[in-house]
This record gives structure tokens, sequence and C-alpha cells, in this order.
């Protein structure tokens, strides 16, 4: 968070545009590296994180602090990120509800703590198989750090559903690199 | 806390590179020509409105005078005071009143909608 963030923004809303730049000097590194996450290509997340900071800019004096900025901002980004990757189309992969069924949660907890033997390029690879929704739910929970509550806030979701959500991705990522394990042997 | 997580670890070596030193230039230069087309559009669609409002002021008004009004119309126009203070050409003001009067009154509307709908976009945009 920026120091004296509020007064900053309210200075940008009243006139002081060029103010907008201490904000994007605190920031637009983040949102990039959000973006490029999503997104997956440097070059597109480029000009997309342009959009959200525009975006950002045009829709300050609608912002009401009913979140802090930067989860304000970075549902901006997250929306700017999944509209793009569904214009993109990215080919993604639908996994079977029965076999997500029958991982268990103890294999999942080995899979986070790197017990169970499958290398870190498999999980990278599988998280490149992610949706780009499913994508940047797992960056902002588990790179960004973001409570869930915030992902929530984020992503539009309720808790309950992002916790849904994040169990299912964790199944998904389980079983995709279980496949990439197998094949290689 | 989930430093040592595999998925947080596959995630951290996506590689990010720098932004451009220049980015934060070049965001601001958007935002200004966004604000200069928004200003352009306002302007055009103000002339629109203009256009509008005066043909529907003197579509208005004749429809109004040809309806109600029976008397002849240009006698108004025509109307000389009929009294003389000697020193004061009030023939010429009369006239000049009678010519310029509807054409003012015209005049004032467009220019108390025009400063509304200025205050209105200044209150709507960010300087």
């Amino acid at each position: 968070m920026l120091n004296n963030e509020k007064e900053l923004l309210e200075r940008i809303i009243g006139g002081e545009s060029e103010l907008f730049s201490k904000v994007m000097e605190h920031y637009a590194q983040a949102v990039y590296a959000l973006v490029v996450r999503i997104v997956g290509s440097a070059e597109d997340s480029e000009e997309l994180t342009q959009d959200i900071f525009i975006k950002a800019y045009e829709q300050l004096p609608y912002f009401r602090w009913r979140s802090t900025f930067s989860t304000w901002l970075y549902r901006i980004a997250y929306n700017s990120a999944i509209s793009h990757g569904r214009r993109k189309r990215q080919k993604t992969i639908e996994i079977d509800e029965r076999r997500l069924r029958q991982v268990s949660d103890s294999a999942l907890d080995e899979m986070e703590q790197g017990t169970t033997g499958h290398s870190i390029e498999a999980l990278q690879k599988a998280i490149g198989q992610l949706d780009v929704e499913e994508r940047a739910l797992i960056t902002l929970f588990y790179y960004e750090e973001r409570p869930i509550s915030e992902c929530a806030v984020i992503l539009g979701y309720s808790e309950g559903n992002v916790k849904v959500r994040l169990h299912r991705i964790r199944k998904k990522l389980y079983i995709l690199i279980t496949q990439y394990s197998d094949e290689r042997e | 806390m989930k430093e040592n997580n595999m998925i947080n670890r596959a995630l951290g070596r996506t590689h990010v590179p720098q932004l451009p030193s220049d980015f934060n230039n070049k965001v601001m230069a958007r935002i200004d020509m966004r604000a200069r087309q928004r200003e352009i559009l306002a302007e055009v669609g103000m002339w629109l409105m203009y256009i509008v409002l005066i043909t529907a002021f003197l579509g208005a008004g004749g429809y109004v005078t040809s309806k109600y009004f029976t008397f002849d119309f240009n006698k108004i126009f025509d109307y000389r005071p009929q009294f003389e203070i000697p020193s004061l050409e009030l023939d010429y003001l009369a006239e000049a009143i009678s010519t310029w009067g509807w054409t003012a009154i015209l005049m004032l509307s467009l220019l108390l909608a025009d400063s509304y709908i200025r205050h209105r976009i200044r209150i709507r945009k960010i300087k």
C-alpha cells in the first residue's frame, strides 16, 4: 500500500492527473506479474497492463473504498486478463468428475509438500494446462498469498466457492502431473 | 508460509520480465489521448444537440404561432412606440428589439444549455 494512498487518489480525482504515475510506480510491476502468470505471454501482458491502468484511471471517480485500492485494481486486472484469455481461446483440458473425486486429500497435501516425487517442471506444465480463471485463482492464492476473502472479492465469487474451486484445481493439477509422470515412464 | 509449497514454487518459475522504463509515460500519453478524443466527441455531440434544439425551437414556435395566434405576427415585429421622447431615437430601439428579440432568447437558451452540459461533463471526467 502507498503512503497516504487515500489522499493521493483523492488528489488524482480532483484533477492532479500527473500523480497517477506514483500509483503506477508502486503497482505496475505487481499487476504485470499477475497478468503474465494468468495470460502467459509477456508481450500481450504489457499492453494489457497498460489497458488495466487506463481503465483504473478512468474508473477512479467511481471507486468507493469498499475494498482496498489494491484489491480493486487486482479485480480490474483479473477481469481484463480473463477477457483476454477467453478471446485467445487457449486449449485447456477437461477432467472427468469421477476422476477428480478419486483423488484423496492426503495425495494433494503430498503433492504440495513435494513428497510425491513429481517434478516441479511437470507441475509447471500442468499449470499451463489450466484455464485462465483457474490460473488466476492459484496465482492470487499461492503466489500473491492473498487470503480467501480477498480472492473472493477479486474474483467476484463467494468465499465458499473460492475454497471449492481451489480444491478442484489442486485435484486437477494432481491428475495432470500424474499423467505426465506416467507418460514419461 | 507458502514458500515451500510446490504450486507456489512452480508459479514462481514463470519468467516475468521487468516493465520497460517508459511504461508510465506510455500510459499517461494514452490517457491524455483518450481524454482529448472524449472532448472532441463531446463537442461534436453538443453541436448536434444545438442543431436539434434550434430546429425544435423554430419548428415549435412556428407551429404554435400558426395554430393559436390569428393576429398578423409581422405586426408585432413592426411595432413602433406611439410616444416620442425628444433626443432618443426609440423607433430604432424598438426595431432592434423586435428584430433581434427572438434571436436573443434563442441564443440565451443555447448558452444556458451549453454551460449546463459543460458543467456536467466537467464533473464526470477527471481533468
